[in-house]
């Protein structure tokens, strides 16, 4: 659990991850109307959670993106990624279960359904990404980052003073 | 407390910080949604009155059938159900022998109620093929019908190349003129 390579490690999946949230929220913080129609598409969520989702979920993704890049409170930031995946992932495959033939709608509306469509594959892809999640989670204990300097940086003043 | 007392509070209880942390970025991220969704020109309503029109292309249950030459032996043979999907007008016109007309409308609603006719039929008659031909357009009707039939995990489902035309092509004795 200690070793020094899971900070490591643990910061190329956060970056990568990072930066797959940051991209997915760009749409859906644009235009949140479509979003709610592609959420609304999966027939998961009752109608009057649609637009909540809707509207918060692209700013959860945009700062949990944020705070894995930077490195601040990351296994907070990882803990809403592997929830968020896991929904996802859920999602998934009730819209498999109804065979609906529709865009994942995670990096586009539904309009780019050939760009991204649903299948096992999205699944897997997901799935790759909740194991990411986990693993920054569980083993990057002292991520590198801003919170990280800023601690040593207090250590240092303190040891100073 | 001192640091070295809260960093073994954290060290004691690690998920109750996580937790907060959390749920703190969540709280952010719903006062930002509604701070931007009221700086917007029209606001997205929290709760949605009306239920959202979903344009999600209806599921195309199709699968493979094969492809039957006109002249094929299996057209008039007596363990096949032949089914002519054009219109009860031209199935009037001409159609082989033996067919039983099954219209097949494009733009017609969908045709679970057939193709559970048909199984039923199969299961009835006990036939081992189930031979469909259409206008032998592109795309051909037959095929198309052909192709939902085996869709449905109906087995054995042969549509004729070219349809109804190729067929009245091949010799008269497997054609009715009425």
């Amino acid at each position: 659990m200690s070793w020094r390579g899971h900070a490591w490690l643990g910061l190329a999946a956060r970056l990568y991850l990072g930066f797959v949230f940051l991209m997915a929220c760009f749409h859906k913080l644009l235009h949140p109307d479509v979003f709610a129609l592609d959420v609304a598409t999966y027939q998961f969520l009752p109608l009057w959670a649609i637009n909540g989702f809707a509207l918060v979920l692209p700013w959860v993704e945009l700062l949990a993106g944020i705070m894995l890049v930077i490195g601040f409170r990351v296994r907070a930031a990882s803990l809403l990624v592997a929830l968020m995946m896991v929904s996802f992932v859920i999602s998934l495959l009730w819209a498999l279960h109804l065979d609906l033939d529709m865009s994942c709608g995670c990096f586009a509306s539904q309009g780019a359904t050939q760009d991204d469509p649903i299948s096992w594959r999205t699944i897997v892809r997901d799935g790759v990404w909740l194991v990411q999640a986990l693993y920054v989670l569980f083993f990057d204990r002292e991520p590198l980052g801003v919170e990280r300097l800023v601690n040593a940086v207090r250590k240092r003043r303190a040891a100073q003073a | 407390m001192t640091e070295q007392g809260a960093q073994e509070k954290n060290v004691a209880r690690p998920w109750k910080g996580l937790v907060r942390d959390a749920a703190l970025t969540v709280l952010l991220a719903i006062v930002l949604a509604a701070g931007t969704n009221m700086a917007r020109a029209k606001p997205l309503p929290w709760i949605q009155a009306e239920p959202y029109e979903i344009l999600v292309p209806c599921p195309e249950v199709m699968g493979e059938a094969t492809e039957l030459a006109p002249d094929s032996s299996l057209i008039g043979d007596k363990s096949t159900l032949l089914f002519d999907v054009r219109s009860a007008k031209e199935y009037a016109e001409w159609h082989a022998a033996g067919a039983k007309n099954q219209p097949f409308d494009w733009l017609g609603p969908p045709v679970d109620a057939e193709v559970r006719m048909i199984a039923r039929e199969v299961a009835r008659t006990g036939a081992k093929n189930v031979v469909v031909y259409g206008d032998g357009d592109d795309p051909d009707s037959g095929r198309e019908w052909a192709r939902m039939l085996a869709g449905a995990r109906l087995k054995n489902i042969h549509y004729v190349l070219g349809g109804a035309p190729a067929l009245r092509k091949v010799p008269a004795k497997e054609q009715v003129n009425p």
